[in-house]
This record gives structure tokens, C-alpha cells and sequence, in this order.
């Protein structure tokens, strides 16, 4: 890299970051009042809503990381190459598709089937389990869950397989030549891209915890906290939109400021634990 | 080595020219976006004042509403029959909530604002504060209808599901759980109520119609005053620990109520018309179970006393709750006029027009029964003279604007 092209990327990186740190900077800033005021109970008053973010993103990347991966590998390794291109736009399309309709097929469509058909088989024969003791609700964070694990799999799918397709074909044929199976390849190649998988996890997980309209029509907004994952709650972004609109007070609007910074604490937290148990520097 | 010197100089003269043709082409861009966008900013503005008489078929303007759910479908209705006889004056309606409303009203966002409460007093200084003297008027009269999804449930075979004050406050407190209490099976001995919990739907959103649901449960129920859950455009629903829902809007409430079973619901009555849902026939002062229908609507009006009407300038938080129990046997309890806000004085003379044609429009011919939507009812006539004669108060930099027009 000569200095005529350094420059530029410096230039550009720099107020990227910058940017970034304004933007952190200036929701904890926005907090203060609220923070000041009513200090680490927040925590406690909000709590249903931390639950439920916590909770519904979990489970949807559970749900979405298995599928994306095997989407990925499904597109590269199995598709012959004309049917392999048809996929892979239809893989992009899916993640940009505009996550409202997401929302209202849950609610109106996917909701109803996954009642009759699961739901209510997981409570009427596995409700003893906290997880499945109330009657299935029309929105649940079960439901909010499904739904924004269908929206992230196509986005962490594009890029996982953008990462996948790019290893060197000597590894394939270095494996094939110890005589391993195509199972034994296609493991060792995801461990190769292990850094980047966590990278693909950890963006579809932020967009995931900052999904605001998909998951406020399929959880219900029910300002409680929930043990049964088939009863409606509540996220930070859904409470964040539902109640920004009538904030009249500076402590109102300071209050869900601060919501925010707790969910952007929340994510760094989880990206960072995540890290620590899933991509270890060093060889192993 | 000659030969490669040669290559280096002449690719870096050309990556030169390159270069400042790109700098070239990015400052024509960056002249073409500034004129664009300068000229759209203030190319439009118009603040010459004028004393001739005004001739609106040719102000152009746009103005922007927003709040209530509530009268939605009324507010539509009316702009489509505005743009048809002003096409010049292009209005659009926001139905974000009567809160976020009022809260974009005062900020500056909308216009007018439309809520289904006057704003509470302390809101109404702030805003009076902010904006000058505002106006509140009422736009229309609507209901707020109880709808419910009661499989099996048909007010032909079962008659009307009977309801009273303390039962729907016992429902939304949290202490009536199933449909079987035996406080709904004894007023409703036609049908036999399974064991069934009630999944009470409310708003999610800062809402108007929570307002006055909320408002008279507590002047109809000890059980709600009780609870100390009190009144406003949002409350805390202790009933979302037994899994209650919370709707966006009117429409998201009507929507939880149609999908989910044994659920209940408050909305206005065009939602219940609109989608084909049942309403429960509520208790009113006189002791009778009363459907909201237009007859038992428009006789909560015949109560109201004209003149305990503030002056539109000052504070109306108390108009709300004089519909709420009218005496009269045939009545509906739980009826609400609609209200607008708009600030009394303005520095652009085209909006103020703009805006006083508009409202001029929504109290004489919006307020024609032909124009008024299923579900709502129009002004009485002496509310609608005491409005058209509260909006001579519009006016520009003082000056009234009816005299121009």
C-alpha cells in the first residue's frame, strides 16, 4: 500500500470511528438525566424488557446460525453452478427484504400455523416444563423469536458463504488426498473459517437485537416478564417505539436514551463473551 | 531499467489527470446538490402580507396532521372530499396516537394535532408556552365500543354479552381471570362461558382512546380506583402478567382481538363495524345494557351544557368526562367527542389559510351526515357554531384570517 492510497483509508477509517463514538457518546450523554435521576433502578423498571431482548435474540440466533451454516454450505458445496447462482440471489433478496412484512406474515400467517401445528403440542404434552406452561398466545416470544431468526438467516447465510466459497481449493484436495469423505472436508473448512463464522454470527446477533417492527407485532408488547416462552413480552426496541412518540417529558425521552445504551451494553457483552468461548487466538 | 522509469512517470501523470477530472466531477456534484436543494428549502415560502381579499383556489400548500387512531378513518374520509374541491392544498394525516400527536404538535412536526382527550393542563401550559395560545376544538363524536372474541359466542342465539364498569375494570386490573367469573356469568345467564382466561388487549402506544376508556373506568368503578392504575394516554396494565396484549393503534388492538381467542377489547365503533366484531352492551347510569349504536351515541350529547365550554383558547381537560355517563336510560356511557389543536397565530400567511380553509371545510361540510363514517357522529349544531365561531381566532401576525377571505 503506497502513501496515495493509505491516506484516503486512514482518512476514511478515522471518521468512521469517530462517527461511531459520537453517535455512543451522544445517546449516553441523552441518558444522563434519566441515569441521574433514577440511576440503577432503571435497570429494575426496565427489566421486562431487557428479559425479553435477551431472551428472543438468543433464541433466534440459536435457530439461525444452524440454518445460515447449512444454507452456506448447501449453495457451495452441493448446487450445481447454474442452479447455485439462482440460490444465492435469492439468498440476498431474502435479506433485504424489508423486515415489516416479516412482522405481519408472522403475526397474520406463520403465527396462526405454528399455534395449531406446534404450539399447542408443546404445551399440551411438554407443559410442565416452565418454558411451555401458558396456553399458547396469538404473540409470543417464541413466535417474535422464529420470526427473527427466518429475517437474520439469509444475511448471516450471504455472509458465511461469500467467506466459504473463497477458501483455496488445496485444502479440499489436501483432505481428499488423506481420504477423508466430503463430511470430513466440509468440518475442517468451517474450523479454517472459524474467525469469520463468529464475525457472520455477531453481525446477524446485532441486527437481531435491534430489530424493532417484526418483533414488536409477533411478541405482543406485554410489559412482563415471562418464564413460558409461548406468553407474549416485551424488547428494548419495541418499548423504545412504542413509547417514543407520546415521551412529553425530558425525563421520559432521557429514559429511553438511556434503554438504549443498555442495549447497546447488552450486545457488547454477549459479542464479548462470545468470543472469549468460541474464537481462541492462538493454535489449537 | 529505462524502460520501467518511463512506465512509473507516465502512470503516475495519468492517475494525476484522473484524478483532478474526479475532483472536477465531485465539486459539479456537490454545486448541483446545493442548488437543488437550496432552491426546494426556500423556493417555496411566501410571506408578503396583503390586504386584498384572498382567492384560495390558488394558495398552494401542504399541511400536515397527525395523531388519534381513533378518528382515522373519519380524518381520511375528509382530506379525499378537501383535495377534491382544493387540490392545491395537499393534506396529509399521521395516525400515530393521540400522544405522539399532541407531543409532534407541540414539537412543531404537525400542524394540527388530533387527540381524543384535550391535552391534561400541565401539557396544555407547555404547550401554550411553546406555541402561543392553542386552540382546542372538538371534530367529531365517536364511541368507545368493548369488542371481544368469544368462540361459540352469537348475540342472535345468546343475546348481547352484557358488561358493566366493575366488570371491565375487574378484567384490566387483573383480578377477573377467567371468562366463567362468577360476576360475568351472573349478568349474562343466556350463555354458558368456558373456563377460559381472558387475554385482555390494550395499546402499546400513548393513546387517546386509553384516555377516556381509562378515565371512565375510574369515575364508574371502585374496583379501578382501587387498583391505582388512575388514567392517561398510557397506563401501567397490571394485566400483562396474566398475558395480556398491547396493540398498536385502534387497528392493532382490532387485530389481536379478531385473531385471538377468548381476548377483549377496547376500540372506537367504526373498528368494530369495519371488521365484523361483535360489541358487548355496557352498563350505563340508568341500569340499562346498552349497544353503541347511533341512537345511544348522539343521546349522550342531548346532556351536554354548551355553556360550560371554555373559550377554545384555554384549558378543555375537563370537557372530556362531561359525555362520559350521560343520565339519559337509552344512552351509551362511554362516548368522547374527538378534539383538534392548533396554535392561534402564525408568521406564514399561506399555512394559516391553508390551515383555517381546511378546518372551515371539516365544520361545515365534513360535518354534513352524508360526509360522516359509519360508526362516528357530527357535532351537534350549537357545538359546531360555537367552533366555526372560535376558528375566526386563526389568524397571521395578528390579523384574523377570515377577513381576508
Amino acid at each position: 500500500m503506497n502513501k496515495t492510497t493509505a491516506i484516503p483509508i486512514f482518512i476514511g477509517s478515522f471518521f468512521l470511528c469517530l462517527l461511531l463514538f459520537l453517535i455512543i457518546f451522544s445517546i449516553a450523554f441523552a441518558s444522563l438525566p434519566a441515569l441521574e435521576t433514577i440511576g440503577f433502578n432503571i435497570l429494575y423498571m426496565y427489566m421486562p424488557a431487557i428479559y425479553g431482548s435477551i431472551v428472543v435474540s438468543i433464541i433466534a440466533i440459536f435457530i439461525a446460525i444452524p440454518l445460515a451454516v447449512g444454507l452456506s454450505i448447501f449453495i457451495i458445496e452441493y448446487l450445481p453452478d447454474r442452479i447455485r447462482s439462482i440460490f444465492i440471489n435469492i439468498n440476498d433478496l431474502m435479506a433485504s427484504f424489508p423486515t415489516i412484512i416479516y412482522g405481519y406474515w408472522g403475526l397474520y400467517e406463520l403465527g396462526p400455523f405454528l399455534n395449531t401445528k406446534l404450539f399447542n403440542f408443546l404445551h399440551n404434552y411438554l407443559g410442565f416444563l416452565p418454558f411451555f406452561s401458558t396456553k399458547p398466545s396469538t404473540a409470543s416470544y417464541l413466535l417474535a423469536s422464529i420470526v427473527l431468526a427466518i429475517m437474520i438467516s439469509p444475511f448471516a447465510s450471504s455472509l458465511i458463504r461469500e467467506v466459504y466459497s473463497k477458501i483455496p481449493n488445496i485444502l479440499d484436495e489436501s483432505i481428499y488426498a488423506l481420504g477423508l469423505g466430503k463430511w470430513h472436508v466440509i468440518k475442517i473448512k468451517l474450523s479454517y473459517i472459524r474467525k469469520a463464522l463468529f464475525g457472520a454470527i455477531t453481525l446477524a446477533y446485532g441486527r437481531g437485537l435491534g430489530e424493532t417492527v417484526a418483533v414488536d407485532l409477533t411478541i405482543g408488547s406485554s410489559f412482563n416478564i415471562s418464564y413460558s416462552l409461548l406468553a407474549p413480552g416485551i424488547t428494548i426496541p419495541a418499548l423504545i417505539a412504542n413509547q417514543f412518540g407520546s415521551a412529553f417529558s425530558e425525563l421520559e425521552l432521557s429514559s429511553l436514551f438511556s434503554l438504549a445504551l443498555i442495549l447497546f451494553v447488552i450486545g457488547s457483552l454477549f459479542i464479548l463473551i462470545g468470543k472469549f468461548v468460541f474464537v481462541r487466538n492462538g493454535k489449537r | 531499467m529505462f524502460f520501467l522509469h518511463n512506465t512509473h512517470s507516465t502512470h503516475r501523470k495519468m492517475r494525476n489527470k484522473a484524478l483532478s477530472k474526479l475532483v472536477i466531477a465531485v465539486i459539479i456534484a456537490v454545486i448541483i446538490v446545493a442548488g437543488v436543494s437550496m432552491y426546494l428549502l426556500l423556493g417555496n415560502q411566501n410571506n408578503s402580507p396583503s390586504s386584498v381579499k384572498i382567492d384560495v383556489s390558488k394558495i398552494s400548500a401542504s399541511l400536515v396532521l397527525g395523531g388519534s387512531t381513533f378518528i382515522n378513518p373519519q380524518m381520511q374520509a375528509w382530506i379525499q372530499q378537501f383535495s377534491s374541491i382544493y387540490p392545491n392544498i395537499a393534506v396529509t394525516y399521521q395516525s400515530v396516537g393521540s400522544g405522539a400527536g399532541v407531543n409532534n404538535f407541540i414539537k412543531g412536526t404537525y400542524d394540527i394535532g388530533a387527540t381524543d382527550v384535550p391535552m391534561p393542563t400541565d401539557l396544555w401550559r407547555y404547550a401554550t408556552t411553546v406555541k402561543g395560545s392553542v386552540i382546542t376544538i372538538p371534530d367529531i363524536v365517536g364511541g368507545v365500543a368493548i369488542i371481544f372474541n368469544l368462540p361459540n359466542f352469537n348475540s342472535s342465539k345468546n343475546g348481547n354479552l352484557n358488561l358493566t364498569a366493575d366488570v371491565l375494570a375487574g378484567i384490566y386490573s387483573g383480578e377477573i381471570i377467567y371468562w366463567d367469573d362468577s360476576l360475568i356469568q351472573s349478568i349474562n345467564p343466556g350463555f354458558h362461558f368456558p373456563h377460559e382466561k381472558i387475554v385482555a388487549v390494550h395499546r402499546s402506544d400513548g393513546s387517546g382512546t386509553t384516555f377516556v376508556f381509562t378515565l371512565w373506568l375510574f369515575k364508574s368503578s371502585d374496583i379501578w380506583v382501587n387498583s391505582n392504575i388512575g388514567y392517561g394516554y398510557t397506563v401501567n396494565w397490571p394485566v400483562d402478567k396474566l398475558g395480556g396484549l398491547a396493540g398498536e393503534g385502534n387497528g392493532g388492538v382490532t387485530a389481536y382481538v379478531k385473531q385471538t381467542s377468548f381476548s377483549i377489547g377496547y376500540v372506537e365503533v367504526q373498528y368494530s363495524i369495519a371488521n365484523n366484531l361483535q360489541t358487548a352492551a355496557i352498563k350505563n347510569p340508568a341500569g340499562n345494557y346498552v349497544l353503541p349504536t347511533p341512537q345511544s351515541v348522539s343521546l349522550s350529547l342531548q346532556s351536554i351544557d354548551i355553556s360550560k365550554f371554555p373559550n377554545a383558547t384555554q384549558d378543555w381537560s375537563n370537557i372530556t368526562a362531561l359525555l362520559l355517563n350521560s343520565p339519559n336510560p337509552s344512552s351509551y356511557p362511554i362516548v368522547t367527542f374527538s378534539y383538534l389543536v392548533v396554535q392561534k397565530n402564525f408568521n406564514d400567511q399561506i399555512k394559516a389559510i391553508a390551515i383555517y380553509v381546511f378546518l372551515e371545510f371539516i365544520f361545515t361540510t365534513g360535518q354534513k351526515q352524508q360526509n360522516i363514517i359509519n360508526g362516528y357522529l357530527p357535532l351537534p349544531g350549537n357545538v359546531q357554531s360555537f367552533v366555526l365561531n372560535e376558528l375566526k381566532l386563526i389568524s397571521f401576525n395578528n390579523q384574523q384570517i377570515y377577513q381576508l377571505l
